[in-house]
């Protein structure tokens, strides 16, 4: 079974602590918290792919989002984060707006999951080794693969023309 | 039964990853503190035990019975975690690692990006632990530490790189078959092991590279506020990375295990020979990390950041281009390989110190004059 042999219940487990840490990062009022809960959920998620049979994604998974993304977003906090300041400002301003909405999203998500027609496991998803996602990475999808990375490059310049010029004007 | 059989794997191993941090940590404190007396020309700690072998012991017994006490301020749950986080990251690392033939836990076919990736527990850990503390030079401490292993993360990335490339794996078990037949790949790629090495010890923030708990600017950095044994974690965590940090550079660049009749004495399909020569190898490792901590003075922020980013970075992408080159072009790679890394090695050797002191002076030379 090429999703990986493991018991059922150990994917609802999974699921329920992401789901958990997930609306942990939204309930949380401190940001800090926030912050932790998204590396928990982020770390649950790399199990799932664990479980997948996915190592490499996995492994990829807590290398960018939990040894890189969340660093990052921790370390800003720090850097900016006013110890003793409400912070209901954040929340609950919009809440009338974004319940229907979010409900809305919700009820078309379990719409399409329901009805979709998943079908059959291709061949190439049968070979998630490190091999046979370099070669698709490098063979099938090298224009795609190399105009993200230029779509990132695009962000990193624009970031640091926008903190530039306010470094400018102070 | 194989579930069964697979579990008490999985815990035996995780078991001696523990072992592993725990003794590691109390052999090499008291390594530390006699080698640099040695050094310096003095005792050093020789009154517990038989040269002082148990004062590590005494210590820790000392640290337990301390009062756990929290600072009023300091968050209840993150200050707590952090302790514990950073021993996730010590133990994980070592489950890719082959201590020696047929005894690693997992032969992950990513190892090494898996090695990377766990590092980015302790940075996280000690973030937060700083952060939690609600003291500024913890905060301080925490930041300093995660810059610099962020910068520092890159170019030792670079330098797996080179390995992965020369073993064409990223399993570990892989890169350790690559090497057999002492052609160890510190030996035709000598420029790849330092800067792996210069990073790896910034990774761990010894000195050189120990800003981020410079006791005479941030009383100890991030640890500040911990005392009895979470402060013990983070130590346990520091001194259990010596070795941790040895054993990694051994397994990828020093042949791992391997070494004279390492496969004499085989029995549960484990060279227990293998062992020996690990640990022998290890151990003159450590033995230049604290050499080294000795010999060097600590350095500046912008310097420490200057050398990541300006000077080990671009080195490190070069280093890959011709790697690459001469991977591709030359028939006999590992000769055109050695020798153009040993040129490197030495160039970078000899010409380093010159660049950072014109680097200084310059600095010095644009520094606005003040008159007295």
């Amino acid at each position: 079974m090429p999703g990986g042999d493991f018991h059922p219940w150990l994917f609802f487990i999974l699921a329920a602590w992401i789901l958990i840490c997930g609306l942990g990062v939204v309930a949380f009022k401190k940001v800090m918290y926030s912050a932790a809960s998204m590396v928990a959920c982020f770390l649950g998620v790399a199990f799932a792919y664990a479980l997948l049979n996915a190592p490499l994604v996995a492994v990829v998974q807590i290398l960018v989002y939990v040894g890189a993304i969340s660093i990052v977003i921790i370390f800003a906090i720090m850097l900016t984060e006013v110890q003793d300041g409400g912070y209901d400002l954040f929340f609950n301003r919009q809440a009338v707006l974004a319940a229907p909405l979010a409900v809305a999203a919700a009820a078309v998500l379990t719409v399409v999951v329901v009805t979709a027609d998943v079908g059959q496991i291709g061949d190439k998803a049968l070979n998630p080794s490190v091999k046979g996602i370099s070669l698709l990475l490098f063979k099938g999808y090298v224009f795609p693969f190399e105009l993200v990375s230029l779509v990132l490059v695009a962000a990193m310049i624009g970031a640091l023309v926008l903190a530039r010029k306010e470094e400018e004007k102070s | 039964m194989d579930t069964f059989l697979a579990i008490l794997r999985a815990v035996v191993f995780v078991v001696i990853a523990y072992a592993v941090v725990f003794v590691a940590a109390l052999v090499n404190i008291v390594f530390e503190r006699r080698v640099l007396a040695f050094m310096q020309d003095r005792h050093g700690p020789n009154r517990t035990g038989p040269h002082g072998v148990l004062q590590s012991i005494a210590d820790a017994f000392k640290m337990m019975g301390k009062e756990d006490f929290r600072p009023l301020l300091a968050d209840p749950v993150l200050f707590t975690l952090a302790p514990i986080m950073v021993m996730i990251g010590a133990v994980a690392v070592q489950l890719v690692i082959p201590y020696t033939s047929g005894m690693t836990a997992t032969g992950l076919d990513v190892g090494l990006i898996f090695i990377v990736a766990i590092t980015g527990f302790t940075t996280m850990a000690i973030l937060l632990g700083g952060w939690s503390s609600r003291n500024k030079y913890s905060l301080v401490g925490a930041l300093r530490a995660a810059a610099q292993m962020i910068s520092y993360e890159i170019p030792m990335i670079l330098g797996l790189l080179i390995v992965a490339m020369i073993a064409g794996s990223l399993r570990i078990g892989d890169v350790v078959a690559a090497q057999a037949g002492y052609q160890w790949i510190a030996f035709y790629a000598p420029f790849t092991f330092l800067i792996f090495y210069i990073s790896s010890i910034a990774e761990l923030n010894r000195g050189p590279f120990d800003l981020p708990e410079s006791e005479s600017e941030l009383v100890s950095g991030y640890g500040t506020e911990y005392s009895g044994m979470r402060f013990g974690m983070f130590f346990l965590n520091e001194y259990a990375g010596l070795t941790i940090m040895s054993m990694i550079a051994v397994t990828l660049f020093f042949g791992g295990w391997q070494g004279p009749f390492a496969g004499a004495v085989v029995f549960w399909g484990v060279s227990w020979i293998g062992i020996i020569w690990f640990l022998i190898k290890v151990y003159i490792l450590v033995f230049a990390l604290v050499w080294i901590r000795l010999s060097l003075p600590r350095l500046q922020v912008d310097q420490l950041m200057a050398f990541a980013w300006k000077i080990l970075i671009p080195l490190g992408l070069l280093n890959i281009l011709a790697t690459a080159a001469v991977m591709l072009w030359i028939p006999h790679w590992k000769l055109g390989m050695a020798v153009f890394s040993w040129v490197a090695f030495f160039a970078f050797v000899v010409l380093l110190d010159p660049i950072l002191k014109w680097r200084l002076r310059r600095q010095r030379d644009r520094l606005p004059v003040v008159n007295a």
